[in-house]
C-alpha cells in the first residue's frame, strides 16, 4: 500500500479530523489503545502548532509498512511564548520523531507498547 | 468532524464545579475558558471534573495553568481525573504532582 494523504484547512476544528485519521491508521498498524491515544496526542500537538502559526492548509501523509506506521506533517516554527514544545511532547509519545525539511516525521512500531515519559 | 465538549456547571458550598464531557483541544478550549471565567466571577475555588474527558492536549493544560495563576491567594483549583488522557498528559509534560488530582469531586471538595 502506498502513502495515504489527507489535507485539511488550517483551522482549529480540523485538528480533531487529523486525530481520527491517524488513530484509524494506528489501529491498522497494530497499536493498542494506549499507543493509539499517544499518537493522536502527538499529532494534535503538532497540528495545533501549525494552526496557531497561521497555515491555511495542513497536509498529513501516512505510510503503513510491515513494521508500523510513519506519519509526516508540517513543522511549525517555535513561538517565543509557547509553554510546551510540541516536538518534545511528540518525541515522548512515539517511537521515532525527527524534524527535517519543514516536516515532522513520526514513527510508531507495531510491537511497541506505551513509552515512559522522558524527564 | 470537529471535537465536542459539554460542560455542566454547579456549585457545592464554596466550590464551583465544572464537569466536562468530551474533548479539550484548540477548537473547544475557548468554551472552557468562558465557563472558567464565569466561575471566577462567583468565587475563587474551582473544581475541574475531567473524569469524562476523552482527549486533552496541551491547549487544555495551558488553560489549567493560566487559571491557577489567576486565582487569588485564598483561591483553589482542584482537578478530578482517573488514569487516562489527563494523567497521561500531566505525566508526559512532567507536571504530574504540580496539581492536586483527586479521584472524585467529593474528595476534591473536602480537601
Amino acid at each position: 500500500m502506498g502513502p495515504i494523504r489527507i489535507s485539511v484547512p488550517g483551522a482549529p476544528r480540523y485538528v480533531a479530523t487529523l486525530r481520527l485519521f491517524v488513530g484509524g491508521l494506528a489501529r491498522q498498524a497494530g497499536c493498542d489503545d494506549e499507543g493509539v491515544a499517544d499518537l493522536k496526542l502527538a499529532v494534535s500537538e503538532l497540528a495545533t502548532a501549525v494552526v496557531e502559526a497561521g497555515s491555511e492548509v495542513i497536509e498529513v501523509t501516512a505510510d503503513l509498512d510491515g513494521d508500523g506506521l510513519v506519519v509526516r506533517l508540517p513543522s511549525a516554527a517555535p513561538r517565543p511564548d509557547q509553554l510546551f514544545d510540541p516536538v518534545e511532547i511528540a518525541r515522548a509519545l512515539v517511537d521515532g520523531c525527527s524534524v527535517a525539511n519543514g516536516e515532522v516525521i513520526l514513527t510508531v512500531l507495531e510491537s511497541a507498547g506505551r513509552r515512559d515519559p522522558v524527564r | 468532524m470537529s471535537a465536542t465538549l459539554d460542560i455542566e456547571a454547579r456549585s457545592d458550598h464554596t466550590w464551583s464545579i465544572l464537569a466536562l464531557q468530551g474533548e479539550v483541544d484548540i477548537s473547544t478550549v475557548g468554551l472552557l475558558e468562558e465557563r472558567i471565567d464565569d466561575c471566577l466571577k462567583q468565587g475563587s475555588r474551582v473544581v475541574l471534573d475531567l473524569s469524562g474527558v476523552s482527549f486533552i492536549d496541551s491547549t487544555g493544560l495551558r488553560l489549567v495553568i493560566s487559571t491557577r495563576q489567576r486565582l487569588s491567594e485564598d483561591g483553589d483549583l482542584a482537578l478530578v481525573a482517573q488514569d487516562g488522557p489527563v494523567t497521561r498528559l500531566l505525566e508526559i509534560t512532567g507536571l504530574d504532582g504540580a496539581f492536586p488530582v483527586f479521584a472524585t469531586v467529593e474528595e476534591a471538595t473536602v480537601s
